[in-house]
């Protein structure tokens, strides 16, 4: 399969009290052409901050490190003139609020269109055609009188709708979903989730899927990428890793998913949180403080990522007989 | 229709606002002293002046009535003769405004035409060093009283440097830009406080926008970061500084009352301040009024200025 | 705390500023190097020197004595101000709060009403009214200040008001003044020492103003703003006898300003 986007050693350090410290390291993954792949992990584990080092969008307390290759070009040495030609047209990216990510004083369609304009020669009349053929896409009916309205007279997920149609507007070869259906009700949810999946197949654009909903990603993904504390933990296709998980933390992620199953019981819920950034340790496993599993090697020193049975996991006891079903 | 609804609300609170400032204004200067004739007389005039005086003001109504014909008067332009000058109060506003009138108006360009590239040169490069220090200078502006740094400025540019009049206003009918010449450094000498007042607001008001959601929206979409802070955060951080024009309209009308009497200027405010030294009731009363009337006729434009250009006022 | 307010810029400058102003003011209360009213024709406009920190005015009497009376004036005027603003207003934006219905909406209307008056406007009606003079400039700077406290008391009952644990104290029956002085009292402090605090310097501006218009304190008291009419007329000949009252006024309100907007920053209050 054709490479896409080839992330190698990305980091990204963020600036906190005059230090800098590192909230994602060694970063690698591949997306080929026309897949649609799963980001997952808790809030602090570094996978927003991924995609807006994709997107050149970091905050300016933050610095990323590392190579983001984008059809063999990497994005991180770009200078901000690039940076702005290749947002938006070749990668773009929707947002978790929807409420506050429209300009509450342009016409949603204008927003729509401006998206266009800066990509392409063309008049406002075309740029409005365009527009309003894409809203009609995504599902909003009545674009034509839509695309006047302003953003407080929609609702959540109309605006996430519009949201989808800006960065889809120029047939991006690749769309990064950050979270983009954790702020919508959860019948709004299955529809965009729908939508992404339906985009993904008929304008065969690349999807990188964000989401710390494991039970959410599953829906949309092809393969899996399982982040914890700036690492990847665990990669593999998204069947596999559902039916086998190999991280201890991937299989707390499971079991926190409601499912029929375990409808009527209280749910799973990981004990602790994510270590702050300034409380991380470099040298022993990061995720051994949370880990029923944990041994005395887990303390001892960090795990590598490794291969294994076709698939990627950060974890000492993963392969032979630690793998069992959670 | 909710435009309409909002225009009538305004316009209401802004007529109660005026019927209780006219009943101030009234309390304050007829009742509350007992018999304004003795007041401005003093106490030990002739009580045959005193009474009539009082004829002339016609203090020998009802308070009631007195009131009445006040407002009846208010809205025919009638406002009383000046007890000091003995002509009609309306008279000598029509007069003096074309002065302050043009004083204000030119003080709150200026304010607005150096505020607002000001502030956003200070939100594009917030943390410099030339930055920082401009907003240090700031903090200063607000701090100077208006009326030494109009005494400054006559030093520098009338004294030492002989560019400008330093008062001797030309009236417009002799000569527009003559009239205009003597205006610049009263104009300046109010609008540096204002300016820094406006200044910090908007810059701060810049830097809130600059963190939201739609500006990273804006630049996912491949908008770079002047284009973003022109085309989407301008509009934002403007949105709310209108409200602030009323209160800068204040300031200016409050700072021009002190700096026409520095550059004597033949403006409302020297036009008070001898009402004021003169004990001249009718024309305090008179001018005290007309400027209240401005100031809540500029906020309802305001607020109508403020329904024109946010879409969430004007359709909800 | 004490480590936050040690950077923050604004707080130190403007606290380094009044205690240079409070050194001034108790320097000017044990004694000033000469007598401030005494005029000496024989020694008219002196430039600074060792005799004369800030040389003479134009009646021969010390500037430097002048500007440290001054002090005393600015104190008195913007604290009797801000003492009547807050008195006032506290007690009608608490009245207005805690009442809410046509209690509040009588006064907030009269509140606006107020605010449409430039503050000098006003004071100018006080004063001819009660006539010009010390006390009836601080009485009119006083009312002018009264909005201020007014609305933020207002907005500081309203709020707390709604809190859960007056509700409960209140349903245990704790009596309302009890109510207001343990708990409602402690958690305005911080906003109202704010908008004191900004209130002082624009008291400080307007009675400088003022008393340049000869309106506000009256001779013999020395007074900055006063000062620096008498310095106008001899700008060409005299420039720095101008100088001096006008910086003193600017470091002072500087200083207030500085303090408010760096106390706000720390205890993280909005102001109105």
């Amino acid at each position: 399969m054709e490479q896409l986007l080839d992330i190698q050693g990305l980091s990204v350090e963020v600036l906190n009290g005059g230090r800098y410290y590192k909230a994602v390291e060694q970063v690698g993954f591949q997306i080929g052409k026309g897949e649609t792949v799963g980001l997952v992990g808790e809030s602090g584990c570094g996978k927003s901050l991924t995609a807006l080092s994709i997107m050149g969008l970091l905050p300016e307390t933050a610095r990323a490190g590392g190579r983001v290759l984008f059809r063999g070009r990497d994005l991180l040495s770009l200078t901000e003139e690039e940076k702005c030609v290749f947002r938006g047209r070749d990668i773009s990216i929707v947002f978790q609020e929807p409420m506050t990510a429209l300009n509450p004083l342009v016409p949603v369609g204008r927003q729509i269109a401006e998206a266009f304009l800066l990509h392409h020669t063309g008049s406002r009349a075309e740029a409005r055609e365009a527009a309003i053929g894409m809203m009609r896409q995504v599902g909003l009916s009545r674009a034509p009188s839509l695309y006047w309205e302003y953003p407080h007279q929609l609702s959540g997920g109309m605006k996430q709708r519009v949201v989808i149609c800006m960065a889809l507007i120029n047939r991006p070869a690749l769309l990064i979903a950050d979270e983009p259906t954790t702020a919508l009700d959860v019948t709004i949810q299955f529809q965009i989730l729908e939508l992404i999946r339906q985009l993904n197949r008929t304008l065969s654009a690349t999807v990188l899927f964000i989401s710390h909903d494991l039970g959410v990603v599953k829906e949309v993904c092809s393969r899996l990428l399982v982040m914890y504390a700036g690492l990847i933990v665990e990669e593999g296709g998204t069947e596999d890793v559902l039916r086998h998980p190999m991280h201890p933390y991937t299989r707390q992620l499971l079991a926190s998913i409601p499912t029929a199953q375990n409808r009527g019981r209280d749910l799973y819920s990981i004990p602790g949180a994510v270590a702050p950034l300034d409380k991380r340790k470099p040298d022993v496993c990061p995720f051994s403080d949370r880990c029923a599993q944990a041994s005395a090697v887990c303390f001892s020193a960090a795990p590598a990522l490794r291969g294994l049975n076709g698939r990627r996991v950060r974890c000492f006891l993963a392969g032979g007989e630690a793998i069992e079903r959670c | 229709m909710r435009t309409a609804a909002y225009l009538i609300k305004k316009l209401l609170s802004a007529s109660v606002t005026l019927a209780i400032i006219s009943l101030l204004i009234f309390g304050v200067f007829q009742l509350l002293p007992g018999n304004p004739a003795t007041i401005i007389l003093g106490v030990d005039a002739d009580p045959l002046q005193v009474q009539a005086l009082s004829e002339e003001l016609g203090l020998d109504a009802p308070p009631l009535q007195r009131y009445a014909r006040w407002v009846a008067g208010l809205f025919s332009g009638d406002l009383g003769r000046s007890v000091r000058y003995q002509v009609p109060v309306i008279e000598l506003i029509r007069q003096s405004l074309p002065v302050t009138a043009s004083l204000a108006a030119l003080s709150l360009l200026v304010t607005v035409a150096l505020s607002v590239p000001v502030s956003i040169y200070l939100a594009k490069n917030n943390n410099k060093k030339l930055p920082t220090f401009i907003s240090a200078l700031m903090q200063v502006g607000i701090a100077v009283p208006s009326f030494w740094l109009a005494i400054l400025l006559v030093m520098v540019f009338a004294v030492v440097l002989r560019w400008l009049p330093s008062g001797d206003f030309v009236p417009f009918s002799q000569s527009v830009s003559g009239a205009l010449r003597s205006l610049i450094l009263p104009a300046a000498a109010i609008s540096i406080g204002t300016t820094a007042v406006v200044i910090r607001y908007l810059k701060n008001t810049m830097l809130d926008q600059l963190s939201m959601d739609y500006v990273r929206t804006a630049r996912s979409k491949g908008l770079g970061k002047n284009k973003v802070l022109y085309r989407h955060v301008l509009k934002n951080a403007l949105l709310p500084a209108i409200t602030m024009l009323g209160m800068i309209a204040v300031d200016v009308l409050g700072g021009s009352i002190i700096v026409e009497n520095v550059f004597n200027l033949p403006g409302i405010g020297r036009l008070i301040i001898s009402g004021v030294g003169n004990r001249d009731f009718p024309l305090v009363q008179g001018l005290v009024f007309y400027l209240a009337l401005t100031v809540v006729v500029v906020n309802f434009v305001v607020d109508l200025l403020y329904a024109a250009v946010d879409p969430r006022i004007r359709l909800k | 705390m004490i480590k936050k307010a040690g950077r923050n810029t604004n707080f130190k400058v403007g606290a380094i500023l009044l205690c240079l102003f409070l050194i001034l003011l108790i320097l000017s209360l044990i004694c000033t190097p000469y007598d401030p009213n005494k005029m000496n024709t024989q020694a008219k406009f002196q430039p600074p020197s060792f005799q004369h920190l800030l040389g003479t005015d134009n009646f021969g009497r010390d500037i430097f004595s002048r500007v440290m009376k001054g002090a005393q004036t600015v104190c008195f005027v913007g604290f009797t101000s801000v003492a009547i603003g807050l008195a006032a207003g506290f007690i009608l934006g608490a009245v207005s709060g805690y009442l809410g219905g046509p209690a509040d909406e009588v006064i907030m209307r009269l509140m606006d009403a107020q605010m449409a008056f430039p503050g000098i406007i006003l004071a100018l009606v006080l004063i001819t009214l009660i006539g010009p003079g010390s006390v009836s400039t601080a009485l009119a700077l006083g009312v002018t200040a009264v909005p201020r406290f007014c609305r933020i008391t207002r907005a500081c009952f309203m709020q707390i008001k709604e809190l859960d644990y007056i509700k409960a104290a209140k349903s245990r029956g704790a009596s309302v003044p009890r109510l207001i002085a343990c708990h409602i009292l402690p958690n305005m402090l911080s906003p109202l020492i704010v908008t004191a605090t900004l209130a002082f310097s624009t008291a400080i501006l307007a009675e400088a103003g003022l008393s340049y218009l000869g309106l506000g304190i009256q001779p013999p008291q020395p007074s900055w703003g006063k000062m620096l009419f008498e310095a106008q007329a001899y700008l060409l000949t005299n420039p720095w006898y101008a100088f001096i009252p006008g910086c003193m006024i600017t470091l002072t309100v500087l200083g207030f300003n500085l303090l408010g907007d760096g106390l706000r920053d720390l205890t993280d209050t909005k102001t109105l």
